[in-house]
C-alpha cells in the first residue's frame, strides 16, 4: 500500500513537471533551437533550471561559453544531491550512471521524504522515471506546438519563464540575508548588462553571490 | 549549436556523476557548502533580472514585470509551481491582447 501511494505521488509530480516541460519546449524553439536540439536537452541534460538557463543565454545572444558555464553553475546543486543519493541508494556499476542521470530536485526530494520508512530508493527510482518520461513528452509537445503557433509572447511565455525562475529561487531564500544576496545579485546583473557581452551579467551575479557576498554581507 | 548542447549536457551530467564517483568528504568542506548554496541563488537572481527587464536592444519595461509581480504574490501564498507559471503567463497574455502593456 505505501508503495502504491508513492507511485501515485510520483506520477502526480511528473504531470506537474509536464506543464513546465511544455514551456521549455516552446521556449527552446523560440530561442532559435530546432525541435531535435530542444529535445536533446531534455533527454541528455535533464535538469530543468540548467536547460532554461542555457536557452535563456542563447536567446539573449550570449556566447556558447557563457551558455555552457551558466547551465553548469546552475546545475551545481545536483552534485550535492548526487552525494546524498549515492549514500542512500548505494548503486553499483551502470546503475550509478542511470541514478546519476535521474538525480534532480524532484527525485531527491521524494527519496529524502520517504527515507524513514526504507522506501527512499523506491521513491527515487519511480519519481526519476516518471519525471523523465513526462518531462520529455511535454518538451516535444511544447516544441512542436510553438513551431505551429508562432510568437511565444502572445501566450505570455516570456513571463512564464521569469515566473518559473522565481519559483525555483523562492524555496532557496530561507532567511533575510539570502533575500538580500538575491536582490544584490539581480542589481549586479542589471548594472553589468550594458557593459558586458550577453550571458556575462548572469555569471557575474553568480560569482557575486558565491564569492563576494559571503565576505561583505552574510 | 549542437556542440554547445552536447558540451553543456556533458558538463551538467558530470556534476551528477561526480557525486556518485568522488569520495563524499568533498562536500563536508564549508567553502564547497557555501558555493553550492549561494551560486544558484546568484545565477537565478541574475537570470530573473535579465529576463524580466532586458531585450537584445537594451532595458525594456513590459508585461513581463506584471507577470513577475503576479508570480511573486502567488509564491507568497504558497501556490503550486504549475499555478504560479500558468497564471503569470495568462495575466501577461491577456493584458497584451487588451493592449494594457507590450
Amino acid at each position: 500500500m505505501p508503495r502504491k501511494r508513492i507511485l501515485i505521488d510520483a506520477i502526480g509530480i511528473g504531470i506537474g513537471v509536464a506543464s513546465y516541460g511544455v514551456s521549455f519546449g516552446a521556449l527552446g524553439v523560440s530561442s532559435g533551437l530546432d525541435v531535435a536540439q530542444t529535445m536533446s536537452l531534455s533527454l541528455l541534460m535533464f535538469t530543468g533550471a540548467s536547460q532554461f538557463a542555457l536557452v535563456g543565454v542563447i536567446a539573449a545572444g550570449g556566447s556558447s561559453i557563457a551558455a555552457i558555464l551558466t547551465a553548469f553553475f546552475v546545475g551545481i546543486r545536483n552534485f550535492a544531491y548526487a552525494v546524498s543519493m549515492n549514500e542512500l541508494l548505494k548503486p553499483q556499476g551502470i546503475q550509478k550512471i542511470v541514478a546519476g542521470h535521474l538525480t534532480i530536485d524532484e527525485s531527491t526530494a521524494m527519496a529524502l521524504s520517504h527515507k524513514d520508512k526504507n522506501e527512499g530508493p523506491f521513491a527515487f527510482w519511480v519519481t526519476g522515471i516518471s519525471v523523465f518520461v513526462f518531462w520529455n513528452l511535454a518538451t516535444l509537445v511544447g516544441a512542436v506546438a510553438i513551431n505551429l503557433a508562432g510568437d511565444p509572447k502572445t501566450f505570455g511565455l516570456d513571463a512564464a519563464v521569469v515566473a518559473g525562475f522565481l519559483a525555483l529561487l523562492w524555496p532557496q531564500l530561507k532567511n533575510r540575508n539570502l533575500v538580500f544576496v538575491a536582490l544584490c545579485s539581480a542589481v549586479v546583473a542589471l548594472l553589468a548588462f550594458p557593459f558586458t557581452p550577453a550571458g556575462m551579467p548572469i555569471l557575474l551575479a553568480g560569482i557575486f553571490a558565491a564569492v563576494i557576498a559571503p565576505k561583505v554581507m552574510v | 549549436m549542437w556542440p554547445t548542447i552536447l558540451f553543456a549536457s556533458l558538463s551538467t551530467l558530470s556534476l551528477k556523476l561526480m557525486g556518485y564517483f568522488l569520495p563524499n568528504s568533498l562536500l563536508g568542506n564549508p567553502t564547497a557548502k557555501r558555493i553550492i548554496a549561494l551560486l544558484p541563488i546568484g545565477l537565478l537572481s541574475g537570470l530573473i533580472a535579465i529576463q524580466m527587464v532586458t531585450s537584445t536592444s537594451g532595458y525594456v519595461l513590459d508585461g513581463r514585470i506584471v507577470g513577475a509581480v503576479v508570480a511573486l504574490a502567488l509564491l507568497m501564498i504558497r501556490s503550486p509551481f504549475i499555478v504560479v507559471i500558468s497564471v503569470a503567463a495568462l495575466v501577461t497574455a491577456v493584458g497584451r491582447a487588451m493592449g494594457h502593456w507590450a
